[in-house]
């Protein structure tokens, strides 16, 4: 029930980033992929079921907000929710430098796999998809400092 | 003991979540980008979270302007504003069209023609993957909102037209820069009919201008032709920015977009009369 309550919290947050982002500054919302963001923060923390189911959704909500087959994200984020769980378990990615180099690894191979499904399912490469490739990094620097954060609250609070 | 060890249970799911994103997709694929049941219904789920967030800063910001600056002027201000969207929209309207018609008849038609309705909406989002292909605004069936129906910008500018996934109070803009949209237009001077097809990349290219046509030079602008049958006629589009020869039969033309990206904030979709319930009449 509290999985489905943060999940439920994850999704409305990651909404209203991406609202105030196109409402303000239109021309960063590629760049900064706050759908994912909210993916890996849930495979880190509740590890690669929860990492998958959220990817599900987040994907689901990326595909109904964007022209073109719907499906496409749904598929490549929900394998990338599991892999962070999988590997954020197996592998210490708590430091600031670790945290960012997992997240722009997998950032960037949700890319690839989006690009890949976009191009066998399309037949083409999306347009616009060059100016996504800025988005791995400033994806895992804002996730980094964010993760950052949040452990320090934690920590802070003696959990 | 349980039934599935965890490590089991967790690929078993995962597993089936990727069936049910398979099954999804074939489902979408053969439909192309017509939306299938469950776009249409994760589209009626999600977007009011994004009507919801937008409605709730927009209070918070009128709450702040009204209540803590000058209540009575930050109104008149508002009704103004207000006032000065529609003035412009018919404004420009009316300008551009009457540079096409210059006969009574013409006019006539063209008065007919424009006593359309328009109804302001609020952008909600920008497509998340390419922000020049779609977006969504906060007004949907119930204020009279269909599938094909003209969205302009502030300034009466062509920015796209209203798509499928539609919902009650939300609806889909495809942006005259998706690569899919394709909208009939004509260079201002009747120098050549084409179709402008966006690139994705925020310009658009002007197709089936014969090789053969003179005259046509960077800067001359692109107006709706209306032969489409979607896009009434004589609304500006974009800019010519670049006229290039590569193939034999057809001249290759870039066009940018009058519309700025960056200031989507407003738009005004025209609602025809017998479609309209609530809205504000243009023309005489």
């Amino acid at each position: 029930m509290r999985d489905a309550v943060r999940a439920a919290a994850g999704i409305a947050g990651a909404l209203a980033v991406h609202s105030l982002l196109s409402r303000t500054v239109s021309s960063w919302t590629p760049l900064f992929h706050v759908f994912l963001l909210v993916v890996l923060f849930a495979a880190q923390l509740r590890g690669e079921l929860f990492g998958a189911v959220m990817g599900t959704f987040c994907g689901l909500v990326v595909d109904t907000l964007s022209l073109g087959v719907f499906g496409i994200a749904g598929l490549s984020m929900t394998i990338i929710g599991y892999l962070a769980g999988a590997v954020a378990k197996r592998i210490n990615v708590l430091s600031f430098f670790r945290n960012f180099l997992f997240l722009f690894i997998m950032t960037a191979l949700d890319f690839i796999l989006w690009s890949l499904l976009a191009i066998l399912l399309v037949g083409q490469p999306l347009a616009g998809a060059r100016s996504l490739l800025a988005r791995p990094l400033l994806t895992a620097l804002v996730g980094a400092v964010l993760f950052s954060a949040y452990r320090r609250i934690q920590k802070r609070h003696g959990k | 003991m349980p039934l599935f060890p965890r490590e089991k249970r967790s690929s078993r799911i995962f597993i089936a979540l990727i069936v049910f994103h398979l099954v999804l997709l074939s489902f979408q694929v053969p439909l192309g980008t017509e939306p299938t049941f469950v776009e249409k219904a994760a589209f009626a789920v999600f977007t009011p979270i994004q009507h919801g967030v937008v409605a709730v800063v927009r209070f918070l910001g009128r709450v702040w302007r009204t209540y803590f600056y000058f209540h009575q002027v930050q109104l008149q201000n508002q009704d103004m504003r207000r006032e000065i969207y529609y003035l412009r929209q018919e404004n420009a309207l009316l300008r551009h069209s009457l540079e096409r018609f210059q006969a009574k008849e013409g006019l006539r038609l063209f008065f007919l023609q424009t006593q359309r309705s328009i109804h302001i909406a609020s952008v909600i989002s920008l497509d998340p993957v390419n922000y020049k292909k779609a977006m969504i605004i906060d007004q949907g069936r119930l204020a009279g909102l269909a599938k094909d129906m003209v969205v302009l910008d502030g300034a009466g500018h062509l920015v796209g037209r209203i798509i499928e996934p539609l919902s009650l109070a939300e609806a889909t803009v495809q942006l005259i820069s998706d690569e899919s949209s394709g909208v009939g237009v004509v260079i201002q001077g009747n120098k050549g009919v084409g179709v402008l097809a966006g690139e994705g990349t925020g310009l658009c290219q002007l197709k089936y201008i014969l090789s053969t046509a003179e005259g046509i030079s960077v800067g001359d602008e692109v107006l709706t032709s209306g032969y489409d049958r979607i896009y009434p006629p004589g609304l500006p589009v974009g800019t010519i920015i670049s006229v290039g020869r590569d193939s034999a039969l057809f001249k290759t033309i870039v066009v940018r977009p009058f519309f700025d990206f960056n200031k989507l904030d407003l738009v005004a979709v025209i609602v025809p009369p017998e479609e309209a319930p609530a809205g504000r009449r243009l023309g005489p």
